[in-house]
């Protein structure tokens, strides 16, 4: 070799030493910079998380709980003594989604989207959440865990448990004036009957007495007391008299009764829904509404009843007396004048269904579209609350149902209400 | 480019002639880059086509045989520098189709700025290996010598040919490799 080339050499040597140091010290400024774009990075991402309203909970691949940020801590009562860090997610549910302990199961695991589901606290106690899950997965899209987020639902429980209250007792408000005048009826005829029988009972204790004085009577009195009082029996009509406090009676008794009926139906009706669904005889249920709403119904159209077979069916038996109530002031109130409310009950396939028809005027396209939306009324102000059907809708949705609307103007309304007979899990 | 390969070009060029005769080759030279290449470097990829087309002037030879021969000479020192478990395979067919994938996502991490070639594979016979490659660089010679590299370290004869599809900067080559035995 050269001395000239042996001299470029080294000379080169030293170069790419310097270049190699500069090449480290780029590299690791570079490596700083974004160490410190990753800590900016995950503080912000963690910030978000941590900030959300939502319950964040985050899987591994084996269903083993690896993140939560502090709504979760908050809503599931986790403590630093209770961590849900490194537990399974059946720790606070019993949903399948929640028992998965494979990626080949977190794979199969149908995502969630916006479900309710019951979750429980550390506590042991539990609440309803709205619940959604994405799976995450790598780079070639292997599942590595899930994404679950939650709502508390508890507060939504609470308010739409005094909206259900609310409108129901807003509905007996409306009815107020038309139930006063079902119980008033029969306590007229009763009260009258009371009258007559008071008379009755007067004329029979004067009988009485006669009849005690002619015991008691000397031989030489007889005659004239019996005399008169077979005078006081003629005048009196002692037949009828007896015939007729029969039917007093059984008449007052058949008042008495209607009335302690629509007050037993007001109370049912106007009752605070147990949480739990308990199971319940929807045809039942549609009686008892339909006699709150007798008196509203009885002037504007006549009820053709069509009672299906129905097996008992688990439900809030009071919230669905007040959708069909709903429902079925509606119908009275589309009748302008004098027209047919058809009640249908039966089975089709899982679910049990109620129909409930009016011939009123129906409504056109625009009005159907907006029926179940919140404050949305064709009633005059101060007439409807507007939430009458959108509760409906959510009580039905509540029971995993559906409320179907089948309407043509001038023909009639048909609601079709499906409950399914076997409550979802 | 990456530093490394105009290293092992150096390390070809001497053991094809000596110390003298590449100095004088980087003499004549006017390269973009100021300073020597390190191996970690990333270089434009004008500076190694004039380190090559003044090797080839110099010594006398054909551009194409001397990238194939420097390619075939260049796959050993690279499969030295990668993990074992990748050049382990009993058969070249899965280390090809999986080398371009891990080493030029490797690369990729690193230099944000580099442009590795496009890869694109078919398997339509266990003896067979079809490649579609697009290199912005476009030194397939290279490409065939580190075929021939690849065929040496596997111990596994490949018959190879190729075919230019496409024109200007889409041009991309279609390797048909036949393997001496099936993967």
């Amino acid at each position: 070799m050269k001395q000239a080339t042996a001299e470029k050499r080294a000379a080169r040597a030293e170069a790419k030493i310097e270049a190699l140091e500069k090449l480290i010290e780029d590299k690791s400024r570079d490596l700083y910079l974004v160490q410190q774009e990753a800590h900016f990075a995950y503080e912000y991402l963690d910030n978000i998380v941590q900030s959300m309203m939502s319950c964040l909970i985050v899987t591994d691949e084996q269903g083993v709980v690896r993140r939560t940020n502090r709504a979760a801590e908050t809503m599931l009562g986790i403590t630093d003594d209770a961590s849900l860090i490194g537990q399974s997610l059946s720790t606070i549910c019993d949903a399948p989604w929640a028992l998965v302990s494979t990626p080949e199961q977190i794979a199969q695991t149908k995502s969630l989207d916006h479900e309710e589901h019951s979750l429980r606290r550390q506590d042991g106690t539990s609440f309803s959440a709205l619940c959604s899950t994405t799976i995450l997965q790598d780079e070639e899209g292997q599942p590595t865990g899930l994404a679950c987020t939650a709502l508390d639902l508890s507060e939504r429980k609470l308010l739409e448990a005094q909206l259900v209250q609310s409108e129901k007792l807003a509905s007996i408000g409306e009815l107020a004036a038309g139930v006063a005048h079902e119980i008033n009826n029969p306590m007229g005829f009763i009260s009258s009957n009371l009258g007559t029988l008071g008379e009755y009972i007067k004329d029979l204790t004067d009988l009485l007495s006669a009849y005690a004085l002619l015991r008691a009577s000397s031989d030489d009195d007889r005659d004239g007391i019996a005399k008169q009082i077979r005078k006081k029996e003629e005048e009196l009509d002692l037949d009828f008299v007896m015939e007729d406090v029969g039917n007093l009676l059984s008449e007052s008794k058949e008042g008495a009764e209607r009335v302690r009926k629509i007050v037993q139906n007001l109370r049912e009706f106007s009752h605070v829904d147990r949480e739990e669904m308990m199971e319940a005889d929807i045809n039942a249920g549609v009686e008892s509404t339909l006699n709150i709403a007798w008196n509203e119904i009885k002037y504007k159209a006549e009820v053709e009843k069509d009672y299906g077979d129905l097996p008992p069916v688990s439900c809030h038996s009071q919230e669905l007396n007040q959708v069909i109530m709903n429902i079925l002031v509606n119908a009275v109130q589309a009748i302008e004048e004098k027209g047919v409310i058809r009640i249908k009950t039966f089975v089709d396939g899982d679910d049990a269904c109620i129909s409930i028809a009016d011939n009123g005027c129906g409504m056109p396209e625009e009005v159907k579209a907006k029926i179940f939306d919140p404050f949305f009324t064709t009633k005059e102000v101060g007439r409807g609350t507007g939430l009458g059907l959108n509760l409906a809708s959510t009580i039905v949705g509540k029971h995993n149902g559906t409320i179907e609307v089948d309407s043509t103007v001038g023909e009639g309304t048909n609601f079709t209400i499906r409950i399914p007979l076997l409550p979802a899990l | 480019m990456k530093g490394v390969v105009f290293n092992l070009l150096e390390e070809f060029i001497i053991a094809n002639s000596d110390e003298d005769t590449y100095e004088e080759i980087l003499d004549e030279c006017t390269f973009v880059t100021d300073g020597p290449f390190v191996g970690p470097g990333t270089y434009p990829d004008e500076d190694l086509i004039m380190l090559v087309g003044k090797t080839v002037e110099k010594l006398g030879i054909s551009a194409p045989a001397a990238l194939r021969a420097f390619g075939k000479g260049l796959f050993p020192k690279l499969a030295a520098t990668l993990p074992h478990d990748m050049t382990d395979y009993p058969h070249p067919k899965p280390f090809l189709m999986i080398v371009h994938q891990i080493i030029h996502m490797e690369v990729r991490k690193l230099y944000e700025d580099v442009a590795p070639p496009l890869f694109e594979f078919g398997d339509p016979a266990p003896d067979k290996l079809v490649i579609r490659h697009q290199s912005k660089r476009q030194m397939y010679d290279l490409m065939d010598g580190l075929i021939d590299g690849v065929a040496d370290h596997f111990e596994c004869p490949i018959e190879f040919t190729r075919q230019v599809q496409g024109d200007g900067s889409e041009a991309f080559f279609v390797y048909e490799l036949t393997f001496d035995r099936a993967a």
